[in-house]
């Protein structure tokens, strides 16, 4: 699901954003198939409160505006049909701009509007590999990018969370101090000079006792 | 001067008049507008002059070219008449004949322009169709035109289906016109019930007997679509949601797809935004210059994100002191899907129009926006689920001039890879609360396919589960249940199991974790608390199966009927329709 959130007032002059309601589960040529009105004065049965109308494939095609005033949110299905308004304003800063947030389930990934970061690597690869080594890339690029960093001593590893998020579980999982140092560990290994290890380290201690209790265990303090 | 004329007069004035080429867009399309109606009308003198003024404001879009398509279909239609009344030896017929040839022509030329300048609207596909059937029906009738007619449907080039372009960025099996014959879903929902408001209510029990289409119909209408937020909720910190209204919510967004909620967001919030955006864009604006189309350039070169565009315009900027002055937004413009080629951060939406990734930081890290008392309540509700992710946090914003967007789905299907499991994607979302069959003797025939993820059952795909004999294959298209069955058992597919046949799914030996005896099927797998689930290390959720007993729903392939009619569905209960809410 996707949320709009109009920062502009759009009236139907104004050119809102325009939907097909329901082509989220149907095509827009199913919809049209549909030939009949509610009408409910009719009485009898179901079926009588349905009146046959007689409409071409194109007459049936039926928008919705989402007129929006400022602070309105148009929640809509990714899948329903839509598209954008045309901006009618002619002065060189009258552009329209809406905030877009998708809400998905855990599992769902939209590999299709952004493109991830990857390596130079990754062009070398032949386009099967690349297709099975897409994600697994995308990690290696982070490591790259995080020891190049961490190299021209920029603190990485104080940049990072020091929680550790358990997405089947929706917790936090703690502590987590050991996890970051080996982490710190396993992403230096001989590149950071020995002070600015230390540094990190301490600065993750610092920031580690904030929310846990725990001690540190001997021999962790550097 | 009839309505007609002064509209005409009038658009005529401002479509020479303007400068501008959003103008020049939205006169075309009333053009288009007022030529179709007259089209579709039978006054196709009217829609022949207000076509031709449409096609000067603006040839390249799409509802213009759909108008004149059906200035020459209708024609068509006429001649068709004609030509069957006529024989075909006659000076008349061959007359006739030539003019028929020539508007065909040129209808399937304006509905593949139609086509190309908006893939996504079905509209001028099925128009497109509909010449060509014609076309074909035309030289069945009259061997002697085949020859002429058989040319213009090697122009028409079309396959049954949507456009290449909508293919490459949606690939799905065979359009619905194909399989909306074979469907018989009406013979097997229940009757209908009557209805007696409010409209919510009786759009949900329409929605869930499985009259979607009426309940869209129902409901969906400009006051139906729409939620207020009452005065006294609207703070962040101590509104909330109750939970009939989240109902609400969730309804008009099954069923209509959209909701408008008004008031959700906190006007100062909103206010703080667009200032601090518009400041922001103006001051990046500023440093290059000033001017609509230094505005296009500064959101071109912010999205490309290339150096040598940057560069380019400071080398401009250093030697001659000034940006040149250049044209603003192309009128005619389109959008080119090789401009969607995906970016890391940013990307063409359509002609004027950029969307760019918000960082999670400051203004854009706030409750309002992530978790927004009037927002995630009801789209948890709606999509059934506990826990949300946030996938994308942008903006998109329109410059002065950009034209209306082309029609578009946010995103493509779930699995690039398959056409078998449809009907996954209209319940991934939400949990399956009903099941139905089809009556006995009359196999399912459910338009299933790609596009509009209908559900689409075939238990006989379980029947011979862990035996030697194969399953009968659905007429496809058609959704089938042996899919799930294979990814439930953390199983990776067969190969070939997503192909059309399904034979090799319904083979799959060593199935699933449930025992089932020889009677049972499952009918339903998308029961879970996050829906379907697509692999991982982890087991699958266990708690997603129906089984349900084999009675009643033995299917015979090739039987398009019950000999019987509708007699068996009246000398027995319902049985078909199974409740499973966990």
């Amino acid at each position: 699901m996707a949320t709009h959130t109009y920062v502009h007032t759009l009236t139907f002059v104004s050119q809102p954003t325009t939907f097909i309601p329901g082509s989220h589960a149907f095509a827009p040529s199913e919809l049209s198939t549909e030939d009949t009105v509610f009408d409910a004065e009719a009485e009898g049965s179901g079926d009588a409160q349905w009146q046959t109308v007689n409409r071409s494939p194109l007459q049936r095609r039926s928008f919705l505006y989402g007129e929006t005033q400022e602070g309105d949110v148009i929640l809509f299905d990714v899948r329903v049909t839509h598209r954008g308004g045309s901006n009618r304003q002619k002065g060189p800063h009258d552009w329209r701009s809406i905030l877009y947030c998708t809400f998905t389930h855990d599992w769902f990934h939209d590999g299709r509007n952004f493109q991830p970061r990857h390596t130079s690597q990754f062009d070398a690869f032949p386009p099967y590999v690349r297709t099975a080594v897409t994600r697994i890339d995308q990690h290696d690029y982070l490591r790259q990018v995080e020891t190049e960093l961490a190299n021209a001593f920029v603190d990485v590893v104080g940049m990072s969370s020091t929680y550790e998020f358990d997405t089947t579980q929706y917790a936090d999982v703690l502590p987590l101090r050991d996890t970051a140092v080996q982490r710190a560990g396993q992403l230096l290994p001989g590149t950071l000079p020995r002070p600015a290890l230390l540094a990190a380290l301490r600065e993750l201690h610092a920031k580690h006792t904030w929310h846990s209790s725990a001690q540190p265990q001997e021999g962790e303090q550097g | 001067m009839s309505a007609s004329a002064r509209v005409l007069l009038c658009t005529a004035v401002a479509c020479i008049a303007t400068t501008y080429s959003h103008a020049a867009n939205e006169v075309a399309e009333e053009y288009a507008r007022l030529a179709l109606d007259s089209a579709l009308n039978g006054d196709l003198s009217d829609a022949a002059i207000l076509a031709s003024h449409a096609l000067r404001c603006d040839p390249g879009d799409a509802d213009v070219q759909m108008a004149v398509g059906v200035l020459h279909w209708t024609r068509t239609a006429q001649l068709s008449a004609s030509l069957q009344a006529a024989p075909t030896s006659s000076p008349a017929s061959k007359a006739a004949l030539q003019q028929y040839t020539h508007h065909a022509i040129r209808a399937v030329t304006a509905f593949k322009r139609s086509i190309a300048a908006n893939p996504w609207d079905s509209a001028a596909a099925d128009a497109l169709e509909g010449v060509v059937r014609g076309v074909a029906k035309q030289g069945a009738v009259a061997s002697s035109t085949a020859v002429h007619l058989s040319s213009i449907l090697r122009m028409a080039d079309y396959a049954g289906g949507p456009t290449r372009h909508a293919r490459h960025r949606m690939p799905y099996e065979p359009h619905a016109d194909d399989v909306r014959a074979a469907t018989n879903a009406d013979a097997y929902l229940p009757p209908l019930p009557v209805l007696q408001g409010p409209p919510l209510l009786d759009a949900k029990v329409l929605w869930e007997l499985g009259y979607k289409q009426k309940a869209v119909r129902l409901l969906c209408t400009n006051d139906g679509v729409r939620v207020t937020v009452p005065e006294h909720e609207r703070n962040i910190s101590t509104g909330a949601m109750p939970p009939d209204l989240s109902l609400d919510l969730a309804t008009i967004l099954q069923v209509c797809g959209f909701v408008v909620v008004q008031g959700a967001m906190p006007v100062d919030f909103v206010r703080f935004l667009r200032e601090k955006n518009n400041v922001s864009t103006k001051n990046n604006v500023a440093l290059h210059a000033t001017g609509t189309y230094c505005v296009q350039e500064y959101f071109s070169s912010f999205i490309a994100r290339e150096a040598a565009t940057q560069a380019n315009i400071e080398t401009v900027e250093h030697l001659y002191g000034y940006v040149p002055p250049l044209s603003p937004l192309n009128p005619f413009a389109r959008p080119s899907y090789t401009e969607f080629t995906r970016r890391e951060d940013y990307t063409v939406r359509s002609a004027g129009r950029y969307e760019y990734r918000l960082p999670l930081r400051n203004e854009f890290a706030r409750d309002e926006l992530l978790s927004n008392p009037w927002v995630r309540p009801g789209l948890a509700r709606a999509m059934d689920a506990n826990e949300l992710v946030v996938d994308m946090l942008s903006a998109i914003t329109s410059l002065p001039g950009s034209p209306t967007q082309h029609l578009h789905k946010d995103v493509g299907p779930l699995y690039s890879t398959d056409g078998a499991t449809p009907w996954l994607q209209q319940n991934v979302f939400r949990r399956l609360r009903s099941v139905l069959g089809p009556p006995p003797g009359d196999p399912a025939r459910l338009a299933a396919h790609m596009e509009h993820f209908q559900d689409a059952f075939f238990p006989d795909q379980f029947v011979n589960l862990g035996q030697t004999a194969p399953s009968p294959a659905p007429p496809p298209p058609a959704a089938v249940l042996a899919e799930q069955r294979a990814r439930l058992a953390n199983v990776t597919t067969v190969p070939g199991a997503k192909h059309a046949e399904y034979a090799d799914a319904a083979r799959f030996p060593v199935w699933h974790p449930w025992e089932l005896t020889p009677d049972q099927y499952i009918a339903a797998m998308t029961h879970s608390e996050h829906g379907f689930w697509d692999g991982g290390h982890t087991p699958p959720p266990f708690s997603v199966a129906m089984v349900t007993p084999l009675v009643n729903m033995t299917l015979e392939t090739g039987v398009s009927a019950s000999p019987l009619g509708l007699l068996p569905l009246l000398l027995r209960p319902w049985p078909l329709t199974h409740t499973c809410t966990p």
